[in-house]
């Protein structure tokens, strides 16, 4: 349930308990006033009746079909019989309501007493509450009536208003969602300054603290990969004369291996650390499989497939650069033997497929693979190799996948566009040079 | 083939790796190194080639290629620690005719300089694609036996696609290649060049032969 939901569905409870408060407080003390207004009117003209009775019968008529039509009144002798016809008033010490035929009488008894002070029974009053009754009930519906509409107009407005009360969090939330961990970038917030604008610049310097934690990790990785960088360049160049020179001496070619390693690692670092400001220059028409050839030939051992012709455009540099990794990361996984490569080409896309018999990776580690920094604990590795290859393939305009079988093997799967599908129009852009 | 070079790099290990190298491969190697000595040095004997970082004790060395392009039109090879592209740019905006990113493999390097030389000592002849034919030393340039009337920066243009085919040019690579550092302000631009160029050679049948690759640049291959 979202928060608007539970907000306004507490917001509407809360209305709906004062409105019952509300409308319970009134009815009662309506009937409340109701009752004690009608119970005083008929004691009173009990008290009246029992008076005129003692001064004698004669006044009675007279002054009691002078108050009202709707007055019942009875003389009842003490062993119980009604003067007059009709049914018998009930006894009541003090008033009640009592139904009566069709109507509910409101009854009150009192001593009959003669002049003289001789008790001859009760007089009984009763006083027709039907229209009273009615009143009450009248009034309890439209109390109902009003209180269901009032709920249901707090309801709507309740929610009209909290839904625009939470936007900005909404918009919080749904900015918050789109930064990028890997680049993450400050969060733009525009409302009041409230919590939510407080919980906005709180994410903000947070973010800011780790932006410029990562940039000084980058600088300082690219600083370490530069000073690594100019002894293995005259490492390497040294040991390349040296085997020039000896080209049997087993041990130079192991060391010349070694320090090639350790240049391509270094250059892994620096693509990495330059991030998405590296942009090569040196583009060219290139053929994938002929550059999957040339870096099977640096791991004698490794299998070549199917090798479509598939032209693409990019930096052969680069491009090696990628394919290598990805060939590295399968001989360490299953070694030159366990290796293979195939390229296929299409009219919209070409595929290099790397392919190994290594020991496969389970499919929880998987999304991990191209991490920065990633490793999986028993292969080693600096975790950038797969890494920059899948920052390569994006700057290439295109991605690697990865499937695996615990126990079968991995396969990395290299798309990149073809050169077909990434040549424009030339027409149309000459027309538009032209207007 | 020998020529000869200077090498200007202020790491005087990589120096002396180089000039070993270099002089391995049968060229006459100078190092100096600092920017102030290779200006010099330019000054007063002429080099084929010159391998120049870019991180110099002195100058910039953007400023030494900058000053060294303006007496000659001698090749530089330049040297880079920096990889972003601002830095690749400004380093062909001075007239580095290439560039490597350190590190590198001194193979690499060598293979490189080769290729400059190769390209600086023998201007192709005769460059052809299907029928159409361009002697960059003549300045003609012909389709099928006809004439192809072409103005000198189009042709300069078509020569630069006709050496290096298979590479993508960017818009700011063959501004830099085009107009070098006396750009005009207000000259034409690279796609206007290109679309009248384009269409000179759609009138002698070779429509297509210029190609753009989206978000790149132009190729012919």
């Amino acid at each position: 349930m979202t928060l608007r939901a539970r907000l306004s569905l507490l917001v509407t409870f809360a209305l709906l308990i004062g409105l019952f408060l509300f409308g319970a407080l009134a009815y009662a003390s309506f009937l409340r006033q109701q009752s004690t207004q009608l119970r005083q009117l008929l004691l009173r003209d009990l008290g009246r009746v029992q008076r005129l009775v003692q001064q004698g019968p004669a006044a009675i008529g007279a002054q009691l079909t002078s108050s009202s039509g709707d007055f019942i009144l009875q003389f009842v002798t003490r062993d119980g019989v009604l003067v007059g016809a009709g049914e018998t008033l009930p006894l009541a010490e003090r008033p009640r309501i009592v139904p009566f035929g069709a109507q509910t009488l409101l009854v009150a008894s009192g001593p009959w007493t003669l002049l003289g002070g001789q008790e001859a029974g009760t007089v009984r009053l009763g006083l027709d509450v039907t229209a009273d009754l009615r009143q009450r009930q009248a009034l309890l519906r439209s109390l109902l009536v009003s209180g269901g509409v009032i709920a249901l107009a707090a309801t709507i407005i309740n929610l009209v208003l909290l839904q625009r009360a939470l936007a900005p969090l909404g918009r919080l939330a749904a900015q918050a969602r789109q930064v990028n961990p890997a680049e993450p970038s400050v969060i733009r917030y525009k409302g009041p300054h409230d919590e939510v604008a407080y919980v906005a610049q709180a994410l903000n310097r947070a973010l800011r603290g780790i932006r410029k934690r990562q940039q000084a990790e980058r600088a300082s990785l690219a600083e370490i990969a530069h000073e690594l960088a100019a002894p293995l360049t005259l490492v390497a160049g040294h040991l390349g004369s040296l085997r020039a020179a000896r080209p049997d001496d087993a041990q130079l070619a192991a060391a010349q291996g070694a320090a090639d390693e350790l240049l391509y690692t270094s250059k892994d670092l620096l693509t990495l650390a330059r991030g998405e400001l590296e942009r090569s220059l040196d583009l060219q028409v290139l053929d994938l499989s002929s550059v999957a050839r040339r870096i099977a030939r640096e791991y004698p051992g490794v299998e070549l497939g199917t090798l479509h012709h598939a032209e693409v455009a990019g930096s052969p540099e680069r491009l090696s650069q990628l394919v290598r990794n990805l060939v590295r990361n399968a001989v360490q996984a299953a070694g030159v033997d366990g290796v293979s490569l195939t390229v296929r080409a299409s009219d919209a896309e070409v595929c290099l497929y790397v392919q190994d018999r290594g020991p496969g990776v389970p499919p929880s580690e998987l999304p991990y693979l191209f991490e920065r920094f990633y490793t999986r604990r028993k292969q080693g590795g600096t975790g950038v190799g797969l890494s920059v290859a899948q920052q390569i393939a994006g700057q290439h305009g295109g991605y690697i996948s990865v499937t695996s079988k615990v126990g079968e093997g991995t396969c990395f799967t290299l798309s990149l566009p073809s050169l077909g599908a990434q040549l424009g129009a030339e027409d149309v852009e000459a027309e538009e040079v032209k207007a | 083939m020998s020529a000869k070079l200077l090498v200007v790099e202020d790491d005087l290990r990589l120096a002396t790796l180089l000039k070993q190298e270099l002089s391995h491969d049968g060229h006459r190697v100078e190092v100096v190194y600092n920017g102030t000595d290779a200006l010099l040095k330019a000054d007063g004997e002429a080099f084929d080639l010159i391998v120049l970082d870019l991180n110099l004790p002195d100058m910039d060395g953007l400023e030494v290629a900058a000053r060294l392009r303006s007496d000659s039109d001698v090749s530089i090879l330049m040297l880079t620690a920096r990889g972003d592209v601002s830095s690749r740019v400004e380093g062909l905006y001075a007239g580095a005719s290439d560039y490597l990113t350190k590190p590198f493999s001194v193979q690499e390097l060598l293979a490189r300089i080769h290729v400059r030389l190769r390209e600086k000592s023998k201007p192709a002849d005769v460059l052809t694609y299907e029928t159409l034919t361009l002697e960059p030393t003549a300045g003609h340039c012909m389709v099928g036996g006809k004439t192809l009337s072409l103005t000198s920066l189009e042709f300069r243009l078509l020569e630069l696609f006709l050496t290096h085919k298979g590479r993508i040019f960017s818009k700011e690579d063959l501004e830099d290649r085009l107009y070098g550092a006396e750009r005009l302000p207000g000259s034409n631009t690279v796609e206007v060049f290109v679309s009248n160029l384009r269409r000179k050679l759609a009138t002698a049948d070779l429509q297509g032969m210029i190609q753009t690759v989206r978000g790149m640049g132009y190729v012919v291959r």
